[in-house]
């Protein structure tokens, strides 16, 4: 009996076997609620018929509602914005503030309930939260209808949201 | 994403231990349906955990002969991992049996007792496992937390595997083989937390595709 190719293939196979091993961490690993904005069109019975893409005119401001959280600080020119989402809450509560050129502001409060899902890809990779949105709405100062369009937020960037805004 | 390599002496050990390992030959006039029982152990898991491997499998197989050409086989394994990240120390424990079934194959003709085989198997493991962090995960906008400590999560991974290697007789009733595997995940099933690092008897658990291998110690019942 040789032993000695025994011994060799038994290291071998132990190179072999431990060689292949790799960390898979997504390169896009951001989870964040992607809002749209659109002007709101309406038939003559008042029924949203939906609109066109809009970029807003006045700056948005996002903050947490009783915290003095800015998410956001005075975006403009922009068709959609992209906001963090609560790790742990059932519902978030966010005050947009819109000011115009004038320094005039509107305040729209946007509530959400979701459901909240750890997310976990490898040992080596950091843990997420994902979300599914269970329901959405706002005031309607400058905010005609919001719509989910996506409930689920993950690391996909897809549109969440539509904000369909007044026309008048 | 990146990947650890190292250099693989394999194929070489493997031509060295087809030309050089001994097997005193034998010559068989005539085959028969049922020409051979066998069990056997494989030592390739417990060895790479010896060499610092995150997991380790223990695995026992019976096999039929049939006229020294196919050889349906069954195997019996379990296999455990405690794995914490390289770049982070999130953690994941996982331990469960496992199975395949399957068919090899004898290409050589020659009965001498040297074997190159290929085959096929379905492997199955059900499972549950653990996944922890040592730190909570943190909100940074709200400013919460919490810890992370996800137990007895279950799940099933089925898949198949083509199978390519080499036996040769040591010893009377006792050879010693290698075999090369392929190994494609057929179907998951995990939590929707998150997926265990590694699946019992399939591997590691990053990529539907991927390579293991065994070195088998044969005992044939049936010969003297």
């Amino acid at each position: 009996m040789r032993i000695t190719p025994v011994i060799l293939l038994l290291i071998a196979l132990a190179t072999l076997m431990s060689s292949c091993e790799s960390v898979s961490c997504p390169l896009n690993n951001t989870v964040e609620s992607v809002y749209g904005f659109y002007s709101s069109t309406r038939d003559e019975s008042g029924n949203l018929l939906g609109g066109a893409a809009v970029s807003i005119g006045d700056s948005l401001t996002v903050s947490v509602a009783g915290m003095d959280t800015i998410l956001v600080n005075r975006l403009i020119n922009k068709s959609s914005v992209s906001l963090p989402v609560s790790f742990y809450a059932d519902v978030d509560t966010l005050v947009f503030k819109f000011t115009d050129a004038e320094g005039v502001s509107a305040f729209d409060t946007v509530r959400m309930a979701k459901n909240n899902t750890l997310h976990f890809d490898d040992p080596s990779c950091s843990i997420h939260m994902f979300h599914e949105v269970l329901s959405v709405e706002s005031t309607h100062q400058l905010i005609d209808t919001i719509i989910v369009v996506n409930p689920y937020i993950n690391y996909d960037g897809l549109e969440n949201f539509q904000i369909y805004f007044f026309t008048e | 994403m990146y990947k650890v390599g190292r250099i693989r002496l394999f194929v070489m050990a493997a031509m060295l231990s087809l030309f050089v390992g001994g097997a005193r030959a034998q010559q068989y006039a005539q085959r028969h349906l049922l020409d051979g029982v066998a069990v056997g152990v494989d030592l390739a898991g417990t060895t790479m955990h010896i060499l610092g491997s995150d997991w380790m499998q223990m695995e026992a197989f019976a096999r039929l002969n049939l006229y020294d050409k196919y050889f349906p086989i069954v195997e019996l394994g379990y296999g455990q991992a405690d794995h914490e990240g390289s770049e982070l120390d999130n953690r994941c424990e996982i331990k469960a049996p496992y199975f395949r079934i399957g068919m090899d194959y004898n290409f050589i003709k020659k009965h001498e007792g040297n074997r190159l085989f290929g085959g096929l198997r379905y492997g199955f493991s059900a499972y549950e496992y653990d996944l922890d962090s040592p730190v909570p995960l943190a909100d940074p906008v709200w400013k919460t937390e919490q810890p992370f400590v996800q137990h007895d999560l279950s799940g099933n991974t089925h898949w198949a595997e083509a199978v390519f290697g080499l036996e040769t007789r040591l010893w009377r009733f006792i050879s010693v083989g290698w075999d090369l595997r392929l190994k494609l995940r057929v179907s998951q099933k995990n939590s929707e937390i998150g997926k265990p690092w590694y699946v019992p008897g399939m591997g590691l658990n990053d990529s539907s595709l991927n390579f293991g291998g065994s070195f088998k110690v044969v005992f044939d019942l049936t010969r003297k």
